[in-house]
């Protein structure tokens, strides 16, 4: 019988990762699966996640391990809870300094795994690349096909200009 | 893997660009691309207008875009209806915040455009309305689903009131019959159609009007409506549309069942009458702030001027339950000169804070408002009618900072005698003061329970310490002696000389179980590079105030137990 704090997660190219369960229950769908297991030795599968996601997800989930128990005060909601999280941190930000396959490839498995955290930061990361930019420069940046003929979109941006008549 | 393993969600794609993500996310991002704004009280909005980049970036995201109501339904207008009207059809049928930013909103016409959807605002805001567009009422369409209003009018006019035939613009007829929060500047508020029954947040900002247009008994029917108002503000001139015309604690008393926090500000009369009229838990947490006083006279008296005249009767829970008072006369020459806060034990939630305000106008000459003569005369009325604001009340604890040179035994004699259960005394003295007359005050039957003192950066001559040593040797005879003793005192030489502190220490160390005695280079430190001297610290002196940091934060002070030692019973 091994360490009953610690679990084994299996991904998808076979890498097996050591964690505190702690940890991992940050994932709704991981706490719903160690429930139901109860006490076991047998490793759980990540199928649809590969290594260096997963890394990248267990190192988000163990600096935000403590996060929960900040946060589940009182007043942590609305407005207060809105303006706080609209900031994403440093240490989040730098988290996501990486290549943007990498970036939207932890979105999705966090939201597979249900992060709610993670999809959050994950989220406004990509936002603020978004905003401030014009749509070529938005297209330029995720490498998006402009599939709008030029008569489409002079028809949708003079639909839209009013947007900041004075 | 084992059977029982069986992956929960097949078929993830690894995206490898944005396009990839599921609407799901996208939705998520897109939200989040609407910047939130802050605007005071107000509710953040988010603009929404970020997000039309986007739209035409591709057939995908403009569809995802456009097809999301959740993504239009806060609406932040600048100047372009047609952006309103947009943004409230791709909202499609849900609950929508509307914010109005522009002073140059016609108001007569977005009400017609949001006419047709009036029962699903959920939200309306309107930040800076021209006042030009008023006569002496605003009427606002019945919103069944509203639950927070706010408007506020820009009067450019400034002091002219003619334009509103001297009548502060009302705000009328409003059906909202779940409103939950309420906040209006720069107009008043009458009695609305139907009871405000759900209202939990309650702002009146400025009224501009000379004349009066509201009873003081139809105000005070109008809260008695609003059961479940948890926090009402009503901010400086905010009473100058209501008549004051019964007398104090005569005709109807607001109750507010759930009330938590209550702060009003404005004359000092009006504020009095109106708290004649109001019943106040203790537990409320309450502010209280005169206008501006033009003189030193009234300004000294203002504190407790603002209370209601029969504090006896009234009710104001908290000046008959308060155990702790700090009052606080800083030494600045800012607006705020004097602050009264009580608190029942460490709870600051259950609080009154009197702030009184000074006229900035020569404050800062020498006979000003601000000056020191004034701060002298605001203690000095402050400490003589601190007894009176807290009558019969269980106050074990009394923190005094300002100027103590102008302080008389007498007046120290009348404030003991007022808190015959203290048992916790701190005095921080602004500058030049000398303990003897506290320490001959002290010398009497007065505050027999008192336990612990702490004397702050008054002079400490000799003459001083033997004032304090007979003060306590006293006590220790009468049967009443302090169980601690910490002197913070400055360093002056007279005749050539210095108080031998080492044989004081010795003396107070054998009156009282725990005691402290330093003497500090106060006005020195730091300055003039003085050399060491026998007896007398280098070290900064740690005042009452430094203890807090430089920013006072007054709501917080009585609850710094740093400063306060445990008494037993707070």
């Amino acid at each position: 019988m091994g360490d009953s704090n610690r679990l084994t997660l299996v991904a998808s190219d076979g890498g097996k990762f050591v964690v505190d369960k702690e940890v991992v229950q940050m994932s709704v769908l991981l706490k719903n699966m160690i429930e139901d297991l109860g006490e076991t030795d047998e490793s759980i599968p990540i199928p649809n996640v590969t290594s260096p996601v997963l890394t990248k997800v267990i190192e988000f989930c163990e600096n935000h391990r403590t996060d929960a128990a900040r946060t589940d005060g009182p007043n942590v909601d609305g407005d207060d809870a809105r303006m706080r999280t609209a900031v994403v941190s440093d240490w989040d930000r730098q988290f996501f300094d990486v290549d943007q396959d990498l970036m939207f490839e932890i979105i999705v498995a966090a939201n597979y795994l249900d992060i709610k955290s993670l999809v959050d930061v994950g989220c406004k990361v990509v936002a603020d690349m978004i905003k401030g930019k014009s749509p070529q420069e938005i297209r330029d940046l995720f490498d998006i096909v402009n599939d709008f003929s030029p008569e489409e979109e002079a028809a949708l941006r003079k639909e839209n200009e009013w947007a900041n008549d004075r | 893997m084992t059977a029982s393993h069986a992956p929960v969600v097949q078929g993830l794609q690894r995206p490898l660009t944005i396009d990839a993500l599921p609407n799901e996310l996208l939705i998520k991002i897109f939200a989040d691309v609407g910047s939130v704004s802050c605007y005071g009280n107000y509710k953040g909005i988010r603009d929404t207008r970020n997000l039309l980049p986007a739209m035409l970036t591709s057939k995908n995201w403009l569809a995802v875009i456009c097809g999301t109501p959740a993504l239009w339904r806060e609406i932040l207008v600048r100047d372009s209806w047609a952006w309103l009207a947009a943004c409230v059809h791709r909202s499609q049928d849900l609950l929508v915040d509307i914010c109005f930013d522009s002073s140059g909103t016609n108001f007569a016409k977005a009400q017609h455009i949001l006419r047709p959807h009036k029962d699903r605002i959920g939200s309306l805001m309107f930040r800076s309305l021209d006042c030009a567009q008023f006569g002496e009422q605003i009427a606002l369409e019945e919103m069944c689903e509203l639950k927070s209003l706010g408007i506020t009018i820009h009067h450019g006019h400034g002091a002219d009131v003619t334009m509103h035939d001297g009548i502060c613009p009302a705000l009328r007829a409003l059906e909202a019959p779940f409103l939950e929060t309420l906040h209006v500047d720069g107009l008043a508020l009458y009695k609305p159609s139907s009871p405000f029954s759900c209202l939990r947040t309650l702002q009146i900002g400025e009224c501009v009007g000379l004349r009066k247009t509201i009873r003081i008994a139809e105000f005070v029917r109008f809260f008695n409506d609003c059961v479940s108002l948890e926090k009402l503000d009503l901010q400086h001139h905010a009473l100058d549309a209501v008549l004051f015309d019964i007398p104090q604690g005569t005709g109807p008393i607001s109750a507010f069942p759930r009330l938590r926090q209550l702060a009003i500000g404005g004359k000092v009369e009006e504020v009095s009458n109106l708290l004649s009229h109001m019943e106040v838990r203790p537990d409320v947490d309450l502010l209280l702030e005169t206008d501006d006083q033009e003189d030193i006279a009234s300004a000294a008296e203002a504190a407790w001027a603002i209370l209601p005249r029969d504090i006896p009767g009234c009710k104001m829970g908290i000046l008959k339950s308060a155990t702790r008072i700090m009052v606080d006369v800083p030494p600045s020459h800012g607006p705020e000169m004097l602050f009264i806060t009580a608190t029942q034990g460490m709870n600051l939630s259950h609080k009154i804070n009197i702030v009184v305000r000074v006229s900035q106008e020569r404050s800062a000459a020498a006979d000003g408002t601000a000056s020191q003569h004034a701060r002298g005369e605001y203690f000095v009325s402050a400490l003589a009618h601190l007894a009176r604001m807290f009558p019969d009340g269980p106050v074990e604890t009394l923190i005094c900072r300002g100027e103590v040179s102008v302080v008389e035994e007498r007046t120290w004699q009348t404030l003991l005698e007022g808190f015959p259960r203290l048992r916790t005394l701190v005095i921080d003295d602004n500058a030049d003061g000398h303990p003897g007359p506290l320490s001959r005050a002290l010398t009497s039957t007065a505050c027999r329970h008192l336990e612990y003192m702490w004397l702050c950066n008054m002079y400490g001559e000799a003459a001083d310490l033997e004032e304090i040593q007979k003060c306590v040797a006293w006590r220790t005879a009468q049967g009443a002696p302090l169980r601690r003793l910490r002197l913070d005192l400055a360093a002056k030489v007279v005749n050539g000389e210095l108080p031998v502190v080492s044989a004081y220490q010795s003396e107070f160390a054998r009156l009282v179980p725990a005691s402290s005695l330093i003497l500090h280079d106060v006005k020195d430190v730091g300055r003039n590079e003085l050399p060491p001297r026998e007896g007398v610290s280098t070290e900064p002196l740690h005042r009452v105030v430094d203890v807090l940091g430089d920013e006072l934060k007054v709501n917080e002070y009585l609850g710094r137990k740093v400063i306060l030692p445990t008494t037993g019973t707070d």
